[in-house]
C-alpha cells in the first residue's frame, strides 16, 4: 500500500510580471545610478556612466544615489528614482546577498515601469537568476562582470565598465533601437535609388 | 490550506524520493507523514495555518505546518518543536537587523558563511535532554543535534536557502549542518543568559544569532581573572574578525568560568566590562592588512596616543554564556554575520508548550 507523505517546500510559484517597455528614443534620456552600500558600487556606476555619455546624445545621470538600506533602497528613495528617471543602472552584486538583492531592486524598477540593468560579477549567475525567478522576472538579463569589484583600484574599475558597457546597452535596448534606426536609414536609402 | 502531499510504495522509496528532489541535507530524512506531522502541532500547540516568519526578498513565509514537516524530516521528536518554532520566531522578530529586516535575508545568503546559532535556556534543556557540557559543539545529545538540523532544513527546503543556490557561503561552517548550544547553568557562577535578559530562571528561551564558526581560546595555566579574560578577549580581536565586528557570544568554559566568578569573585557584568574594554586592535593593524572600514563613532577611539578599532560598540554587545566540560581551561567565542540589532540588543524568545 502506498504511504503519503506531506511535502517540506512550499508551493508558492511567482506570477510573473513583465519587463518595463524600453525606450524609444536614444536623446536625452536621464539614467538614475542606485548604488548599494558594497564597496566600489558608486564608483563602478559611475565608470559606466561615463562611458554612457559617449554612446547617448544629451545623456542626464542621477547619481549615484547610495541605497538608504543596506542594500535596499528606501521607498522615498524608489520612489523619487521613478518619478525622475527614464533608465537606471543599479549594483553592485559581487557577494552572495548583494547578487540576489541587486536583482531585488531592478526586477522592482522593471515592475514600475523602468528599465534596469543590473551588474553582477561572474560566481553570482546563479543567486542573480534565483532571485530574479523569485521576483517574478524568470530568465531576466543582467550584466555579468568579472569578480571581484570591491577590491580593485579605478584602473581596474575602468576595466569593468568597460566590460558591462554593451551589456548595458543591450539590457536597456539602446542596441535595438539603434538597430531599428539603422535598417530604416537603410530602407530610405534603398529607396532613394530606386526612386 | 492543505499540504501538498507525495506517495511512495515504501518509506524507503521516499526517503529516495526526498533526496532526488533535494529535499535533505543529503543523510537520510524521517518520512513526514501527516500522522507524524500532527503530533508535532499537538506538541506546540500551534495551528499548521500559521505563518511565523515572511522573508520579503525572495517571498517565502513559513507555516507552522511547512516548520514541522521539515522538523520531522530532520529526526526532532514533537516534544523539540516548542524550541524550533521559538528560534523561527526569533529570526521574524523585527529587532533582527535594527529597521532593516535584508540583514536576514543576507545572514542566509552571504558569502561570510554565518550559520543560524540557537542558545538554549531554562528548563527546557533538562527536560528534553540538552546536552551543555562536555562536546558542547558535537553531536553528543538527540535534542541538540535534531533541533539544529531541523532549522537548517526550514531554511533550506522552505527558505530556499540552497547551498548552490541563494546561499552562496563562501567557505560556511560545519555550524550549517546545525548549531543548537544549551547553556551549562548548573555549572555557571553567574545568572543564566535568559535571566540577564529579563526572563524568570523557570522560564525556557532561544536566542538566536547568526554566528560564524566557533574560535576555541585555550588558557589551561591562567590562575588570574584578568589572564584568561585576556586570551579570550586576544581572540575576538583576530583580525580577521574586526570587520565587520558588533555582537558576540563569549562561551565560556566552567573551569574559566569557576576562575574567574568563583574564586575572583568577577561578577558577569565586570567579565563582560573587561572583553569589552579589550575587543580591539589597533587601527595600525588593519591598516598594514589593509582592511578598509567605514568609521563608526561607537568602535573608534584614541587613548593614550594610539587610535583603535573596538570590535563590540559597547558592553551589551559581549553575550556570556557558560558551557562545556568541566575538565579544562577551554572556552570559544562565536562572532556574528548580519545579525545587525541595536547594541546590547540580542534577539531572545520564550519557548512556550500549550
Amino acid at each position: 500500500m502506498a504511504i503519503e507523505a506531506l511535502v517540506p517546500v512550499p508551493d508558492d510559484a511567482v506570477a510573473e510580471v513583465r519587463t518595463a517597455a524600453r525606450p524609444t528614443r536614444t536623446e536625452k534620456l536621464v539614467v538614475g545610478l542606485l548604488a548599494n552600500t558594497k564597496r566600489n558600487a558608486p564608483e563602478l556606476l559611475a565608470a559606466v556612466a561615463a562611458l554612457l555619455r559617449a554612446e547617448l546624445p544629451e545623456v542626464d545621470f542621477v547619481g549615484p544615489v547610495v541605497t538608504e538600506g543596506v542594500m535596499l533602497p528606501s521607498k522615498a528613495q524608489l520612489d523619487d528614482m521613478i518619478e525622475r528617471c527614464d533608465l537606471v543602472l543599479t549594483g553592485l552584486g559581487d557577494c552572495g546577498s548583494c547578487s540576489a538583492t541587486t536583482m531585488h531592486v531592478a526586477t522592482d524598477f522593471e515592475a514600475r515601469g523602468v528599465p534596469a540593468a543590473a551588474i553582477c560579477t561572474e560566481p553570482f549567475l546563479a543567486s542573480a537568476s534565483a532571485m530574479a525567478a523569485r521576483r517574478g522576472l524568470p530568465g531576466y538579463a543582467f550584466a555579468r562582470v568579472a569578480h571581484p569589484v570591491s577590491s580593485l583600484e579605478q584602473d581596474e574599475i575602468d576595466e569593468r565598465a568597460q566590460e558591462a558597457l554593451p551589456q548595458v546597452l543591450s539590457i536597456l535596448g539602446i542596441d535595438a533601437l539603434r538597430a531599428a534606426a539603422r535598417r530604416e536609414e537603410l530602407v530610405a536609402g534603398v529607396g532613394e535609388v530606386a526612386g | 490550506m492543505t499540504a501538498a502531499i507525495v506517495s511512495g510504495e515504501s518509506e524507503s522509496a521516499l526517503v529516495a524520493d526526498f533526496a532526488r528532489r533535494g529535499w535533505t541535507d543529503g543523510l537520510p530524512v524521517t518520512v513526514p507523514t501527516a500522522e507524524r506531522v500532527d503530533a508535532f502541532f499537538a506538541a506546540a500547540g500551534r495551528e499548521p495555518d500559521e505563518i511565523l516568519l515572511g522573508v520579503e526578498e525572495n517571498r517565502r513565509d513559513v507555516s507552522v505546518r511547512l516548520a514541522a514537516v521539515n522538523a520531522v524530516l530532520a529526526g526532532c521528536a514533537p516534544e523539540h518543536f516548542p524550541v524550533v518554532v521559538a528560534a523561527i520566531e526569533g529570526w521574524a522578530d523585527r529587532r533582527w537587523g535594527a529597521g532593516d529586516r535584508t540583514f536576514f535575508y543576507m545572514s542566509n545568503a552571504s558569502t561570510g558563511g554565518g550559520a543560524q546559532l540557537t542558545v538554549v535556556n531554562g528548563p527546557v534543556r533538562r527536560s528534553l535532554g540538552m546536552n551543555s557540557g562536555t562536546n558542547l559543539y558535537a553531536p553528543a545529545s538527540h535534542a541538540n543535534v535534531a533541533i539544529g538540523r531541523a532549522l537548517r532544513l526550514v531554511l533550506r527546503n522552505v527558505l530556499g536557502f540552497t547551498p548552490t543556490s541563494l546561499d552562496q557561503a563562501t567557505q560556511g561552517h560545519p555550524g550549517k549542518v546545525g548549531f543548537c548550544l544549551a547553556e551549562n547553568e548548573e555549572q555557571s557562577p553567574w545568572e543564566p543568559l535568559h535571566v540577564e535578559h529579563g526572563f524568570g530562571a523557570d522560564e525556557s528561551t532561544v536566542m538566536v544569532m547568526s554566528g560564524r564558526g566557533p574560535e576555541p581560546i585555550e588558557n589551561r595555566t591562567s590562575s588570574s581573572a584578568e589572564g584568561i579574560l585576556i586570551t579570550i578577549a586576544d581572540t575576538l580581536s583576530r583580525l580577521g574578525a574586526m570587520i565587520p565586528g558588533g555582537p558576540v557570544v563569549v562561551v565560556m568554559g566552567p573551569e574559566h568560568a569557576d576562575i574567574v566568578g568563583s574564586k575572583h569573585g568577577w561578577s558577569k557584568r565586570e567579565a563582560r566590562q573587561f572583553l569589552y574594554e579589550n575587543f580591539r586592535r589597533p587601527v595600525a593593524d588593519l591598516e598594514r592588512a589593509e582592511l578598509k572600514f567605514r568609521p563608526d563613532p561607537l568602535r573608534d577611539r584614541t587613548e593614550g596616543g594610539v587610535t583603535y578599532r573596538y570590535g563590540a560598540r559597547d558592553v551589551g554587545d559581549i553575550a556570556l554564556i557558560v558551557a562545556g566540560g568541566r575538565n579544562a581551561g577551554i572556552s570559544s567565542v562565536i562572532t556574528s554575520w548580519c545579525y545587525n540589532t541595536r547594541p546590547g540588543e540580542f534577539i531572545l524568545s520564550p519557548v512556550r508548550t500549550p
